[in-house]
């Protein structure tokens, strides 16, 4: 009797680490959920992005980014000359940069509305060498009141910063944001597939590769 | 009967280690800040504090050996976290708090961003 419960004790423990090894087996083959490539993670340009690139590249890469992330701004830094030069600049990948804030007003909202409205409406090129030299600055009275004078001085500007335009251009960006469930920046988008986190440029040279052949094929 | 008792425990043992192996820790990233400049510290003062991110889930500050953490991935979420080593670096020796986000008028601004300011000023616009 007692040797016929510990023999189907032992069956059942054999039983259970079976389901449990299989169950394991299965799991670690399932792709991630970031790694799917889904039709809802699709994404359109809007005027106010911040293009780099032509429009007949092989692929576009979308960039969830913000001045005030320090990884964001590594990018741009260490990562972007590379990537412009050997990608953008020889026609074969579009960066579209969509700003994100959390905060839905301030000096950080403002500072992206007038990146946005500059970008499109000016020159961007000193604005951004100063929001990735120095973010802070957009707290400051000084940046205050060149926001000020630059909406003065241009009547389109005006119009992007004072009206709802810019503004709902980022609420639209934080509600894509949060639709494809992105948890921070930089967060990249290629062909619906979501790239989060930081990338060094060889990282960000395999990644670009690899969606290339899928984007050609 | 050993050979079956062997069985189950290489099955169970296998079985803990692909389910501890599925999930790697997200790839951290990290970056050096100096924040003497920030806190006026005096040149003896090891004021290096270092970010790292995951990007996914976690970001926190190092500094003298201490984690401190931040709430969300993006620097801007780590207010607290600085807060911390700026009491941390008040003790060091350093003269003043960090510029905070909230205060414009503490801001003090490198040379090269006020110059940059005035560009951004007199070329952001076409004529």
């Amino acid at each position: 009797m007692v040797l016929k419960i510990q023999k189907n004790r032992r069956l059942w423990i054999f039983i259970v680490s079976t389901i449990i090894f299989i169950g394991a087996v299965v799991l670690f083959l399932m792709p991630e959920e970031s790694d799917e490539r889904k039709p809802e993670n699709i994404l359109f340009e809007n005027e106010l992005d911040i293009v780099y690139g032509k429009d007949s590249t092989d692929i576009t890469v979308f960039m969830f980014s913000s001045y005030n992330c320090l990884f964001c701004r590594k990018f741009f830094r260490d990562v972007f000359p590379d990537v412009d030069k050997e990608y953008i600049q020889t026609g074969k990948v579009k960066l579209v940069v969509k700003p994100v804030a959390i905060e839905k007003s301030g000096p950080v909202v403002n500072s992206i509305k007038l990146a946005v409205c500059i970008n499109r409406f000016g020159d961007f090129t000193k604005l951004y060498e100063l929001l990735l030299t120095e973010p802070k600055v957009v707290y400051t009275d000084k940046f205050e009141s060149v926001t000020n004078e630059l909406i003065q001085k241009n009547e389109f500007v005006a119009e992007c910063m004072l009206t709802d335009m810019a503004e709902k251009y980022i609420m639209r960006n934080y509600i894509d944001f949060n639709r494809l469930k992105c948890t921070g920046t930089p967060t990249f988008v290629i062909n619906n597939k979501i790239y989060k986190g930081y990338k060094t440029y060889d990282e960000f040279q395999k990644i670009i590769e690899k969606e290339r052949i899928y984007a050609l094929h | 009967m050993k050979t079956k008792n062997f069985f189950i425990w290489v099955m169970m043992i296998l079985a803990v280690a692909v389910i501890s192996c599925d999930k790697d820790e997200d790839e951290e990233s990290c970056d050096s800040e100096d924040l003497a400049a920030d806190f006026n510290c005096p040149v003896d003062v090891d004021a290096i504090a270092t970010f790292c991110t995951d990007g996914v889930n976690n970001s926190y500050y190092t500094y003298a050996g201490t984690d401190y953490m931040c709430t969300g991935v993006d620097a801007s979420t780590c207010d607290e976290a600085l807060n911390e080593i700026g009491a941390a670096l008040l003790e060091a020796g350093c003269g003043a708090k960090k510029s905070g986000s909230v205060d414009a008028a503490k801001i003090k601004l490198s040379t090269m961003a006020e110059n940059l300011l005035e560009e951004v000023r007199t070329k952001s616009i076409y004529e």
